[in-house]
């Protein structure tokens, strides 16, 4: 696991460093200028002036990207052009939003995802594994604003039993956390739960025709035990896989969610950033997502020692 | 306050299926601030006993960037500064400039310098009298604290004095009977001296309690999201207040709307793109909804650039836009000037026509006529220009669009780099900041001979010690000037939407509802 750790951290080094140099270039070479973005309504041209020597403007790109990734190997981010509050502070505030609606997403997408998965694998190809698959199809091809936005109509608006809008920390309490959560955990978890039953529904349905299934059965195993100890375990690589690759993409996708929802996260702070062209805090974002990624993309891999022992030696 | 209504199960229904249509729309679009209404008319109440327990809660389409009023780059400090600082004059809900603070004033004979009586019962929030050295501390660091984004707006204020405890007088160099109206916005906000002097006081963020005099102090902040504030324990003026009030900033129109309908709000902006639906859903009864006049929808375009320097194309133009057909993509009404006609500076006899074969014949005699127009890509303006694009092409008028990052627009049209502009040309209380801002600084619509001579006419409307009627009738006459050679050419006036519950006192009235830039500080909620 160690030697996984290190070498993992070896590759996101060099991954890390290519990512933000690639965003300095967009950012650079995208039209307009952002000293006149940052100075407000009709500004002082002076202001404007002070602002691109802030920036640096006139410096070559690269230059402005040895700064910036020397300051943040160093722990510190930089400032937010538009509000001059330290980046990680800013990205601490919202990080908490975030990272507590992957987890609902991923609990949430986790039961379900398994749930219908197992459901489906117990009959293959029978009337329940049919509609599963058709639900599930549905749940890949509705984009999660979409799924979303009906959430709302339905359990916000009209039944009234969840509310629509904004986040309250963990700290007011359990409930309140989690009621403000549910609906775009949801949303979001849907297409992960889909793509998760599909994949294990498949994967299970293989490993239960193996001779060693069959043969726990033919022992009179119960039924349970064939499922939980000798299937499910050896179904459930492919799996995490799947999972692990389609949450990593989660943690880019969570500002339409964010944004639907009215939920000030890291997905809604990237959103603004870009917007008011604040590439302090854009890089800030980019660099947690990365690091991000790279822990599930870590997880994943670890797991793999626990569903197949082969891996470990 | 998640009490269900008691429509029936088809209104019902047919609310889900609206609402679902309204976020969808709303998720498509973008989240600027502009809208409609079929009736115009609000069951909100402007009258009759508030609760000062209750809760008001706003979602509105603009985020704080900075709580700090001299520091802004998002022009809603208003919404967000007002509930904290008290000025020496305010707007009220016809856009007239009324004394706050102040008591009286007055111009010097020669206009060298504006003198104002203070009242002396305002105090801030730790008990230090609000007086003129606090109003000179004030203004000197709106025009040189670093970052200030007012000091452009108070230039024309050289200096300020201490002429009595509560005489504050601003010397003068080129500005005129428009500084009360500066007084009156953020510029003019005051700020208690110690709290300036302070440097460990986050006016940023958390301003402290004893910052400003205004009827509410900010109990918790997040930036670019929102603000919760609650009422000062006393203030000076009677007005209606709640316990608490909180402002969060909503991007999505229709996730506002959900929100309201959801009970997590009590009042929201509605903009043009959730506007229809929201209507609809009023209807129904889930929520009441006021609709107001909004920013317009202007063409402005540089009189200097080719074929834009000949009148008759810019007639041509002017004639060739249909507004009732611009009318029917987006909810707005055919406008001819800056100003409303509940404005002292509207001028009754401007009409605007629309007259596409004179349109096509001018454009014959030009010969072929082509330019480009930029906007601010995904927003509300983007949706006019197409339509002004189709309509030009059917007079022969080939029209280039360039939608550009919104920042940029009036970069890109003061440097020269384009031909013309989508955007509102926002009418403040005093035209001579909107003249100043547009016209002559800043964008410089008005340029060449044509601009010299409006120039000419609005240097004659701020000489010292002029009156509202005696300035009048120069305004009228200088916009006339401006149509009649079409300077800039007026599509619409977009309408927008406050969606609220029935409870809610005062919003009909409510200051900076033609701009959306709104003060919410007279809002109350009724009693039961």
């Amino acid at each position: 696991v160690t030697r996984l750790v290190v070498r993992r951290l070896l590759v996101a080094i060099p991954l890390i460093a290519a990512v933000t140099l690639g965003a300095f270039v967009l950012v650079d070479q995208a039209p307009g200028d952002p000293a006149v973005t940052l100075a407000g309504e009709n500004p002082d041209p002076a202001r404007v002036e002070q602002l691109r020597e802030e920036l640096q403007l006139d410096e070559p790109v690269l230059s402005r990207w040895m700064d910036w990734i020397t300051s943040a190997a160093q722990g510190d981010l930089g400032t937010s052009l538009q509000t001059q509050e330290p980046v990680s502070d800013v990205l601490g505030e919202r990080l908490e939003v975030t990272l507590s609606l992957l987890f609902v997403t991923a609990v949430f997408a986790g039961i379900i995802g398994f749930g219908l998965g197992i459901v489906a694998a117990l009959r293959p190809r029978g009337v329940v594994d049919r509609g599963i698959t058709t639900v599930c199809s549905v749940g890949l091809a509705a984009p999660p604003f979409w799924i979303g936005l009906f959430l709302v109509a339905i359990f916000a608006v009209n039944l009234q039993w969840l509310p629509a809008v904004g986040y309250a920390p963990i700290s007011e309490g359990i409930w309140p956390w989690l009621e403000r959560l549910i609906l775009p955990a949801l949303a979001l978890a849907i297409f992960l739960a889909a793509e998760i039953a599909l994949q294990l529904k498949g994967s299970l349905t293989e490993v239960r025709a193996k001779d060693y299934v069959l043969t726990a059965e033919a022992k009179g195993l119960p039924p349970s035990k064939v499922l939980f100890k000798h299937s499910l375990k050896n179904a459930a690589a492919p799996v995490a896989t799947v999972a692990g690759v389609r949450l990593a993409a989660l943690v880019g996708g969570t500002a339409t969610v964010e944004t639907v929802f009215g939920l000030r996260g890291v997905g809604d702070l990237a959103v603004g950033a870009t917007l008011n062209r604040d590439v302090s805090v854009m890089l800030g974002v980019l660099l947690i997502s990365c690091v991000a990624v790279q822990i599930i993309n870590l997880v994943v891999d670890i797991s793999y020692g626990y569903f197949n022992p082969k891996v470990r030696t | 306050m998640r009490a269900r209504s008691g429509t029936s199960t088809f209104k019902r229904a047919a609310a889900v299926g609206a609402t679902a249509l309204v976020l969808l729309a709303g998720a498509c679009s973008s989240g600027d601030s502009t809208s409609s209404s079929p009736d115009g008319t609000s069951g909100s109440s402007s009258s009759g006993e508030f609760d000062p327990n209750a809760t008001l809660r706003i979602a509105y389409a603009a985020p704080s960037d900075t709580l700090d009023p001299h520091k802004p780059t998002i022009a809603v400090a208003p919404v967000y500064d007002f509930p904290i600082y008290d000025r020496l004059f305010d707007v009220d809900g016809e856009d007239n400039i009324v004394p706050m603070v102040a008591e009286s004033s007055s111009f010097a004979p020669d206009g060298t310098y504006f003198e104002v009586k203070m009242r002396e019962d305002v105090t801030f929030h730790d008990g230090t009298p609000v007086d003129a050295a606090a109003v000179k501390a004030s203004i000197e660091r709106g025009k040189t604290v670093t970052g200030s984004t007012v000091s452009n707006l108070l230039k024309g204020i050289t200096a300020v004095e201490v002429v009595e405890p509560y005489t504050v007088r601003f010397l003068l160099d080129g500005a005129g009977p428009e500084v009360p109206s500066i007084l009156a916005t953020h510029a003019g906000a005051i700020m208690n001296p110690t709290v300036i002097a302070d440097p460990s006081a986050d006016l940023a963020r958390k301003p402290p309690a004893a910052a400003g005099s205004g009827p509410y102090i900010v109990e918790d902040s997040q930036q670019n999201a929102s603000v919760t504030y609650k009422s000062a324990p006393t203030y000076w003026e009677e007005t209606p207040r709640v316990a608490t009030l909180s402002i969060t900033f909503v991007p999505q129109s229709a996730t506002r709307v959900a929100g309201l309908e959801a009970g997590d709000f009590d009042l929201v902006q509605v903009s043009a793109d959730a506007y229809q639906n929201a209507s609809a859903a009023a209807e129904s009864g889930s929520f009441e909804m006021l609709s107001t006049p909004a920013a317009s929808r202007d063409l402005v375009i540089n009189i200097e650039k080719g074929k834009l320097s000949d009148p008759d194309v810019r007639r041509a133009i002017s004639l060739a836009v249909d507004r009732d057909a611009v009318a029917t993509v987006q909810p707005c009404t055919p406008n001819s000037q800056p100003y409303m006609d509940n404005h002292w500076a509207y001028n009754p006899e401007i009409t605007i026509e629309t007259d596409t074969d004179t349109a096509r014949s001018l454009v014959e005699e030009a010969g072929p006529v082509a330019f480009e127009v930029a906007y601010g890509a995904g927003s509300s303006y983007e949706q006019v220009a197409t339509v002004l694009q189709s309509q030009l092409g059917e007079v022969g008028i080939d029209l280039a669009l360039r939608p550009v990052e919104q920042a940029q627009v009036n970069q890109l049209f003061s440097e020269g780099s384009v031909d013309a502009i989508m955007q509102s040309i926002i009418p403040t209380a005093d035209p001579i900041l909107m003249l100043n801002q547009n016209f002559f600084g800043g964008q410089n619509i008005a340029r060449g001979p044509i601009g010299d001579e409006v120039k000419a006419l609005a240097a004659t409307a701020t000489e010292p010690g002029m009156t509202q009627e005696e300035r009048a009738p120069i305004y009228q006459e200088m916009f006339a000037t401006i149509m009649d050679n079409y300077l800039y050419i007026p599509v619409c006036q977009s309408t927008q939407g406050w969606a609220h519950k029935k409870d809610i006192v005062g919003l009909d009235t409510m200051p900076g509802l033609r701009t959306g830039t709104v003060v919410v500080t007279r809002l109350g909620v009724a009693q039961d």
